[in-house]
């Protein structure tokens, strides 16, 4: 049974959140959540987020992914974030548009979530950050990722 | 005998007041409140360039023995008093850092400024002042402020080993009747009372910790708090009173000595009033009924009282339980906050300020219950100065012995929008401290924005945000720490902290020896004392009863009945951090 949006809103508002921050939340959620995306705190909206990506069904991927091309850095940041929760299927369309994101922390977190089930071109894409992507930590991130990536 | 906030020797004491963006002084007439001057921040006060985010207001006292009180003010540039001329503040004197005043080598940074007293009788207050280097005061002679003396630490006065990296000095008064003012100064060691003999200090009145004090309170510096001077029993001598998690008691300065003149363990009624040290909060202590005794105005979550001296102790002369009306003031000890008592109206007793979410009003003892001479509701044009207790701050703090310095480092850009953040939090921070007898110093702010090789960090990556487990990106921030020193904190603000379980909104991770925490800008506004909460100790409460959203360390935003409390217990946690220090 979906939450009430209030509801969802003071349980999602821990300050330090852990594990039990998301218990019981689930795909009835989702269209709360998705009011939660527009939540001005960014920290709450990146929230949201998490959540979704742990309900982790088609609708909350789909979700995501309009997430994905938000204009608050925040909500990109979340999305890149925790698309490693979704299955590799659902969180390489999610990932795609932040790994060229203009944003220096949006791309770190995008290319931590990458994994070896994603598909090659995605992979491909953090190998190529390797060599150009212009903040060095994020170039040693994209190596360091890349080598886990098997190459 | 320390000097009341009257500006104007016109009988009634101003209150100073200021927000985000201003500073003024208030001053009751007839009903009201009205501003007797107000200045914006950017105002030029004469020479003194009023910056109300980065100045610090107080201590109050009458510097030049002109009966008219003036207000200390230092900010990252050096020290000003400023006094009242007309309906503008202008300084009296002011000093860059670096300004040799007379012996002393002013520095704003590191030299404390808490306690306003008249160590010499001469009608003219004091200002004392420490640094790690010592002890000085400071008095204004005809080219501006002077040291009238100083010691480096290691000098014995009397037999007390000065050392201002363990001593606290506070409460102030005069304590013998000789009509000059003396000092409490307490260490891991003991207690001694700093009087002035002969124009030199000499610490009087010392005794070690263990011992019974009159042979019956045990002296413990580690858990007594002195809190507040005052003369309880009306005989011309102020007396300290001191709590401890056994009770209370009223200490005397009698022969040379510190006797207690009273103490009750908690669970005592005095009159109706129960003492439990654990959950009163103690002050303001004033003269509240004109009779020459200084009352002891208390608070706890059943609701406020006065306690008064009845010859030979304390007992209740009025008592009011949440949700009574006392004149028009609706009694709600949950979101009511007791600011300092003075004689606002010029009638001979002092009232008692007292602010809510709704407002602001003067609680004033009639007979065994209180009235409202003055109420100023949120939204109020108080003479100019409009009342808004969402953003004001009413009042300088009280000397507090012990405090932590905050720095503040942000990776994002330091618009005029994220200033107000960051003074807003600083300023809850710094009255919830205060409240409990911890002055919160802002440090230094760095940009650190522009440098493109941290803007990865923007987002920082805090893992599962557990203390004493910091994730590299900790490690590569709190690495930042130009100008700040070992035991300050830093209070890093980010765009987003994102870790295992999410974003956060704080989080007080921090690399062993560099203590700190990141937040980012949201509209908690307790959210940067929470995390320093961490910082210094504090944990979550737990999750039921729901009361505990009452408490600062509540685990998500949703404090009631705010400001959030600070437990007694959780005070005594702060100040056994090793990063609290006395002033």
């Amino acid at each position: 049974m979906a939450k009430p949006l209030e509801e969802l809103r003071e349980q999602l508002s821990a300050i330090e959140p852990d594990e039990r921050t998301y218990a019981g939340i689930g795909p009835a959620d989702v269209p709360a959540l998705r009011t939660l995306l527009e939540e001005e705190e960014g920290w709450l909206a990146g929230r949201a987020v998490f959540a979704l990506a742990l309900v982790g069904d088609r609708a909350a991927a789909d979700a995501l992914r309009e997430a994905s091309t938000s204009s608050r850095e925040e909500v990109r940041v979340a999305v890149a974030a925790s698309a490693d929760r979704l299955a590799p299927e659902l969180s390489d369309a999610v990932l795609a548009p932040l790994l060229d994101d203009e944003v220096t922390a949006v791309r770190k977190f995008a290319i931590r979530a990458v994994s070896p089930a994603s598909d090659p071109g995605l992979r491909a894409r953090v190998a190529g950050l390797a060599r150009s992507e212009r903040n060095a930590a994020v170039r040693a991130g994209a190596l360091t990722r890349t080598e886990q990536l098997g190459g | 005998m320390l000097t009341s906030s009257d500006f104007d020797d016109d009988g009634h004491a101003e209150l100073v007041v200021s927000s985000a963006t201003d500073l003024g002084l208030l001053q009751v007439s007839g009903s009201t409140l009205t501003a007797t001057a107000r200045a914006s921040s950017g105002t030029w006060l004469g020479g003194w360039n009023l910056q109300v985010q980065d100045n610090r207001f107080g201590p109050v006292g009458d510097f030049d023995g002109d009966h008219r009180a003036e207000l200390v003010v230092s900010s990252p540039w050096g020290l000003g008093i400023l006094e009242r001329q007309g309906g503008e503040l202008r300084p009296l004197t002011m000093a860059a850092n670096g300004t040799r005043l007379g012996e002393w080598n002013l520095q704003t940074g590191d030299n404390r400024f808490e306690q306003v007293l008249d160590l010499d009788g001469d009608g003219r207050d004091g200002l004392l002042v420490t640094s790690p280097w010592g002890l000085g005061l400071l008095g204004l002679g005809r080219s501006g402020l002077s040291s009238h003396w100083l010691f480096p630490n290691g000098t014995r006065l009397g037999g007390w080993n000065l050392q201002t990296g363990d001593n606290r000095f506070g409460p102030a008064g005069d304590l013998d009747g000789d009509g000059r003012d003396e000092v409490l100064v307490s260490s891991p060691w003991g207690v001694g009372v700093l009087d002035v003999d002969a124009g030199s200090p000499t610490v009087v009145a010392m005794a070690a910790n263990g011992t019974r004090l009159g042979g019956r309170w045990n002296l413990q510096t580690g858990d007594n708090r002195f809190r507040l001077a005052g003369d309880v029993d009306g005989d011309g001598r102020e007396e300290v009173l001191v709590t401890s998690p056994w009770g209370i008691g009223v200490l005397a300065l009698r022969d040379g000595a510190l006797v207690p003149l009273f103490l009750v363990p908690n669970g005592t009624r005095l009159g109706e009033w129960v003492v439990d040290t654990a959950s009163n909060r103690f002050g303001p202590l004033a003269d509240l009924d004109g009779d020459g005794r200084a009352e002891l105005f208390v608070s706890s979550p059943w609701g406020v009282g006065v306690l008064e001296w009845n010859g030979s102790g304390l007992t209740s002369s009025v008592m009011a339980a949440n949700g009574a009306r006392v004149g028009e003031w609706v009694v709600d000890t949950r979101n009511n906050r007791f600011g300092r008592a003075a004689d606002y109206d010029g009638d001979g007793r002092a009232e008692v300020l007292a602010s809510s979410p709704w407002g602001v009003g003067l609680l004033k003892q009639s007979g065994s219950t209180f009235s409202t001479p003055v109420m100023a509701a949120n939204g109020t044009n108080a003479g100019g100065w409009r009342i808004d207790t969402d953003d004001d701050r009413y009042g300088v703090r009280g000397g507090c012995a012990d405090h932590v310095t905050v720095h503040t480092k942000t990776l994002v850009t330091p618009t005029a929008a994220v200033r107000t953040f960051l003074h807003r939090q600083f300023t809850e921070a710094e009255q919830l401290f205060a409240d409990v007898g911890i002055a919160l110093y802002r440090g230094s702010l760095e940009d650190l924005s522009a440098d493109p090789a941290l803007a990865h960090l923007v987002a920082l990556d805090v893992g599962t945000c557990t203390l004493g487990a910091p994730t590299a990106e900790h490690v590569d921030l709190y690495a930042h720490r130009a100008g700040v020193a070992a035991d300050d904190l830093v209070v890093y603000l980010v765009q987003t902290l994102v870790g295992g379980s999410g974003t956060f909104a704080g989080c007080a991770t921090h690399p062993a020896g560099q203590p700190g925490a990141a937040i980012v800008q949201a509209g908690a506004r307790w959210l940067l004392a929470h995390e320093l909460g961490h910082v210094l100790g504090l944990r979550h409460p737990p999750t039921t009863p729901a009361t505990n959203a009452d408490q600062l360390m509540w685990w998500t935003t949703s404090w009631t009945n705010t400001p959030p409390d600070l437990a007694e217990s959780e005070v005594s946690t702060l100040l056994q951090s090793l990063l609290t220090h006395p002033v």
